[in-house]
């Protein structure tokens, strides 16, 4: 394949010798791809302070059919997301977002994937200092439910009939979702408020301010369960911690 | 294994040395004269034996405390906090720092497992107890660096008596503004200072 130009996002660097670095990208055209930066940790190497976690930009890739790892030739910088690191939340969050398109994204396009990505990672950005939990729970929630995954809130996984509003109900990893009080389930028992925080963070609308821990270990094991089958996510632990966790 | 599949493995094992380097490496060992292997063999031997992290700042060293720590000339009042061993060299090399250092042994990432608990924080926070004036953030200016130099403020801001400063971020000295990054100017405008 020749040389391509993609929109990319920069999921996770690693150095490599004394002057490259090895990158972890999320193209919008190809999928997740690795490639390689050289040159990148010399001071005053063309690609700067542009190929952090995080930023976003138009990556020159020499892609060579059959290998894993392309050559980046140039980065221009769309915008750069520094400031996901200064703030802890945020940064989790962040985290756990490319975390779960490195290990899980389709090795194809998939524009929904990568819009959802750039979304959450804006969102995340932008959401005030008290909004920054729940706007992080729903990005991901939204990630889990373009690859396919993500709950109904409205209705019993198991029978499928409605669940009334205002009644609490048991989260049954197996069966995918909320189970009605008829089928029983398994799993954690979410209080009526609870089932409400769920909802509104899998609608569309403002996400809870707050959602607490209980919601950040349920999408923690959620993701473990259906999505990740055995693929160890390690930034769902400090997910899991919240504040003081990163 | 043969002795040089065995040690074409071990040179693989190093950062940055593929299988074909690694081959590369065994193989020059082998025309080398064997004094010259064998000084490398005793190198080796003797980084694994004698050095060891200092029990005071983490930095790896074959005395504990290490040469820093136990330099009386150097004001102790003053911390470097940095993420590995080996920018200590580099802070060093300016030589413009005559205080002490702290090693955290990493920087906060979530996606490689590293948190709080992974970091030589806890010696940190008891080295503050005696008579530290400043602690510099040293950490990398990457996002994950930023992170960690972060969560350090916020867990040391409340101090009495300490001041928390962290590196300015911007334009190299003898750089070409014309070649800067976006990020390294935006970083340069926000650090600006008065003349």
């Amino acid at each position: 394949m020749p040389i391509v130009t993609t929109r990319a996002v920069v999921l996770q660097t690693y150095a490599y010798s004394d002057t490259s670095k090895i990158l972890r990208l999320m193209t919008r055209e190809h999928g997740p791809r690795s490639a390689i930066a050289k040159g990148a940790r010399r001071p005053g190497s063309r690609f700067g302070g542009l190929i952090e976690p995080f930023a976003e930009g138009m990556a020159t890739l020499y892609m060579r059919e059959g290998r894993d790892l392309h050559t980046l030739s140039a980065f221009d910088l769309v915008r750069e997301r520094q400031a996901l690191g200064r703030d802890l939340e945020r940064f989790t969050g962040a985290s756990v977002l490319c975390e779960i398109v490195m290990r899980l994204a389709p090795e194809h396009r998939d524009d929904r994937l990568f819009g959802a990505l750039v979304r959450g990672l804006d969102e995340l950005l932008a959401a005030p200092r008290e909004a920054v939990e729940g706007t992080a729970l729903r990005a991901i929630w939204r990630l889990v439910a373009v690859l396919g995954f993500a709950p109904d809130p409205a209705q019993c996984a198991t029978c499928g009939r409605p669940l009334a509003r205002g009644q609490g109900a048991r989260f049954d990893f197996g069966a995918g979702g909320l189970v009605c009080a008829s089928c029983g389930g398994q799993g954690p028992h979410l209080a009526p408020e609870e089932v409400e925080v769920l909802r509104s963070l899998l609608a569309r609308g403002e996400p809870p301010a707050r959602p607490g821990r209980r919601h950040r270990r349920l999408v923690a094991d959620f993701i473990r369960y259906h999505v990740a089958e055995g693929t160890h996510l390690r930034s769902l632990a400090f997910l899991e911690r919240g504040e003081e966790g990163a | 294994m043969s002795a040089i599949e065995d040690l074409i493995t071990e040179l693989g094992r190093l950062p940055g040395v593929g299988r074909k380097t690694a081959q590369r490496l065994a193989y020059h060992l082998l025309k080398t004269p064997p004094g010259e292997a064998r000084q490398l063999s005793r190198a080796i031997d003797r980084v694994v034996d004698e050095v060891h992290a200092c029990s005071t700042c983490g930095n790896l060293s074959d005395s504990d405390p290490c040469e820093f720590c136990s330099d009386a000339r150097r004001d102790g009042a003053v911390l470097c906090v940095v993420e590995e061993a080996s920018d200590i060299t580099a802070v060093e090399k300016s030589g413009h720092f005559d205080g002490v250092y702290h090693v955290l042994g990493g920087r906060l990432s979530p996606l490689d497992g590293m948190g709080p608990d992974d970091l030589n924080i806890t010696a940190l926070l008891t080295r503050l107890r005696g008579g530290v004036r400043e602690v510099i953030l040293a950490t990398n200016p990457s996002v994950e660096g930023e992170a960690t130099a972060t969560y350090l403020h916020r867990l040391l801001r409340d101090l009495e008596g300490v001041r928390i400063t962290r590196l300015a971020r911007g334009l190299p000295v003898g750089g070409d503004l014309e070649y800067a990054d976006g990020v390294t100017i935006a970083e340069a405008f926000t650090g600006r200072r008065d003349m």
